[in-house]
């Protein structure tokens, strides 16, 4: 029962105190949240972006998931989501005479082995050089962004797009098919759902996931077992970077079809918030994935529609993240609490 | 145990909320068949209150909602290409009848929504694109800056040029100033530097000292924020240095150095195109490209109180140079050698 009832007071929760802020500055809360709730679910347009933004922050969130569950704390979704949004870039200018069958992997094959390269970098520091990977990977974001801004202004240019800081449009064999027109969504979002749910298969029912969980809880201890401690970390790090330029890859080829300076608006940075929400599990990452897309996707309408200001909407996104998260802590605290009492008496 | 079996529960509960609530009527009331309201949406790629290029366009928005009694409506978004589309269909479907997306970026998403809202106009700041009704809005500033060319040549010896960052609409205006120099004197030296971005003063300030060392009396900004730095180094060097204001009046940031200002009213322009939307009478045939022709949108101030005034024999040249340019009859956007 606590169970069920815990998000949903943590949500009512962030809600009412929305509420109350909403008031004070002069808005109704109700037709707020009745805009904000169309905003995300009120048709099946509006539901199919908020599986679009959903898309990148699942394989993201379910990619993290699985290096934090190796305590290996990889802040850098967002370089490597730029990393791979380059990859695919290039291969979707560069090559042109693909048929579609055997564009759309190479695509998202070379987008996410861009992002795995990028992740390793700052994985073989750790493990080579015992650097800590959580400044090496925002190091590398700073790296992976202006790159980018480079390459967009200058080498990658659209030679036919005026100057402006645009690379040229992807070939068309390159898109993500759509399946749900006259909708948006593509098939990268059940790439993503698949991929959550291979990675669940993976840290929870295979030996590679049972040696990457024991390094995560004692690195000393499984090395004391035999289990080859930086091998693990160097794939946890593979691993997040993969699905984080996997996601990059996607965006390119499913949305924008065009590398621009700045392509993501922090789904790497949101990535660590939806894992974590999901208690590092790959599977909860799909819900919390399809939360933090509807908060972003209401909260545009809400500008649009009910016309309150972003500043507001962020503090109400803000609070509704901080309230799930806080239930959450304290529900694993007082569960485990409990267990130590029983344990004791 | 009982966190996973909250996780499948979560999911469960969120994916039948959806299920629900995509099942639902959807909750918009359809308007009373009245008089339609004229709707004008915004899409702001930054925070509205900028001080900058984000707030010249909420200023305009706002001049519309007031002087038109449109209904207006706004969002910033960040910067995201998958917000973009979705922004753009969420205004037009709701009937909006005007629409500006403020930048370049904005163009393909704009393509991609519009051919489904003929009614429904879409802009594209710092565009030349033209497709039916998704239409580019573009200020011409090299014609303004040609005007500053021709002064700076007549009574100057040498001029710099600061820019942003390098992209059209700064590269442009500085082609203007050089063929408006150059058109009074071929061999008067123009140096041109950019600093990269829009927000580094300092870096402004370096630049333009440095020019004024190389022999430059002429100094003159196009890079938004960071152009204050310009005026500084202008004013701490002396009076006998000039410069201009661009795209607005900047006289009091160097009361004695600067000689006149471009005044760009980017508002006007939306607003003359609002108006003629609201009334049915707007039917481009090509991309909107704002220039000297356009007498309220832009125009060039002289200050009277500077320490070398624009003596008048110059004036009387910049206003013949002005109307051949708004007559076409000059290309101030000639390849410059």
């Amino acid at each position: 029962m606590i169970a069920i009832l815990s998000p949903i007071a943590a949500i009512a929760l962030a809600l009412a105190i929305s509420a109350i802020l909403l008031l004070a500055s002069g808005y109704s809360p109700a037709r707020a949240y009745s805009v904000m709730w169309n905003g995300a679910f009120g048709d099946l347009r509006t539901f199919s972006e908020v599986l679009i933004k959903a898309t990148p922050l699942i394989l993201i969130g379910s990619g993290l998931a699985v290096a934090f569950r190796c305590s290996i704390w990889n802040i850098g979704a967002e370089g490597q989501f730029y990393a791979g949004a380059v990859g695919a870039t290039l291969m979707g200018i560069l090559v042109t005479s693909l048929p579609p069958a055997l564009m759309v992997p190479l695509v998202l094959l070379v987008g996410m082995a861009f992002g795995t390269l990028w992740g390793m970098l700052a994985g073989y520091l750790r493990v080579r050089f015992n650097a800590s990977e959580i400044v090496t990977t925002i190091m590398l974001n700073y790296i992976a962004i202006v790159g980018t801004s480079y390459l967009v202004t200058g080498p990658m240019i659209d030679p036919a797009g005026g100057k402006y800081p645009q690379t040229a449009r992807i070939v068309e064999a390159a898109v993500l098919p759509r399946f749900l027109p006259p909708t948006r969504l593509h098939i990268g979002f059940i790439i993503a759902l698949l991929m959550a749910f291979l990675l669940y298969l993976v840290i929870f029912k295979t030996s590679i996931g049972y040696a990457i969980r024991a390094v995560g809880i004692n690195p000393e201890a499984a090395r004391y077992a035999g289990i080859h401690v930086e091998r693990n970390i160097l794939l946890a790090m593979a691993i997040s970077g993969g699905t984080a330029g996997l996601a990059g890859a996607i965006e390119i080829a499913g949305i924008s079809f065009r590398l621009y300076q700045q392509i993501s608006p922090g789904y790497g940075f949101e990535g660590i918030a939806v894992a974590l929400l999901a208690n590092n599990h790959p599977l909860g990452v799909i819900a919390s994935g399809i939360l933090f897309g509807a908060l972003r996707s209401g909260a545009e309408v809400m500008q649009i529609s009910a016309k309150v200001p972003s500043v507001l909407v962020f503090v109400i996104q803000g609070l509704v993240i901080l309230c799930v998260v806080a239930f959450g802590l304290y529900r694993t605290h007082s569960y485990r609490a409990l267990r130590a009492e029983k344990e004791r008496g | 145990m009982k966190q996973r079996v909250l996780l499948y529960v979560f999911t469960v509960l969120l994916l039948t909320a959806m299920l629900v609530a995509c099942a639902g009527q959807p909750v918009t009331p359809t308007p009373a068949p009245q008089e339609k309201p004229f709707k004008v949406g915004l899409l702001l790629p930054g925070s509205a209150n900028d001080q900058g290029w984000n707030q010249i366009a909420y200023d305009a928005f706002k001049r519309i909602e007031k002087e038109l009694g449109a209904e207006m409506s706004y969002v910033e978004l960040e910067q995201s290409p998958a917000s973009f589309e979705k922004a753009f269909r969420d205004f037009a479907s709701q009937g909006y009848q005007m629409i500006l997306g403020h930048g370049f970026e904005f163009q393909d998403p704009a393509l991609a929504v519009a051919k489904d809202y003929p009614n429904t106009f879409f802009f594209i700041s710092s565009s030349r694109i033209f497709a039916g009704n998704v239409i580019g809005l573009n200020t011409d500033s090299s014609q303004p800056f040609y005007l500053m060319g021709v002064i700076a040549a007549k009574m100057g010896k040498g001029a710099g040029l600061v820019g942003g960052m390098e992209i059209p609409p700064i590269s442009e205006a500085f082609t203007g100033f050089i063929n408006g120099a150059r058109s009074v004197d071929p061999n008067f030296p123009v140096s041109v530097t950019y600093i990269g971005n829009f927000t580094d003063a300092a870096a402004a300030k370096e630049a333009a000292l440095s020019m004024i060392a190389q022999g430059a009396d002429f100094v003159i900004p196009n890079a938004d924020v960071a152009g204050l730095g310009v005026y500084q180094a202008v004013a701490e060097t002396g009076p006998h240095i000039a410069t201009f204001g661009a795209f607005g009046d900047f006289t009091d940031k160097a009361p004695q150095n600067v000689v006149g200002n471009y005044i760009a009213d980017y508002g006007q322009g939306i607003i003359n195109m609002a108006k003629a939307i609201k009334e049915g009478t707007f039917k481009p045939t090509s991309n909107v490209e704002f220039g000297l022709k356009d007498k309220d949108v832009m125009w060039l101030t002289f200050n009277d109180k500077a320490a070398r005034p624009v003596p008048e024999d110059v004036r009387k040249l910049v206003e013949e140079v002005t109307a051949k340019i708004a007559a076409g009859e000059i290309n101030t956007l000639a390849p410059v050698q």
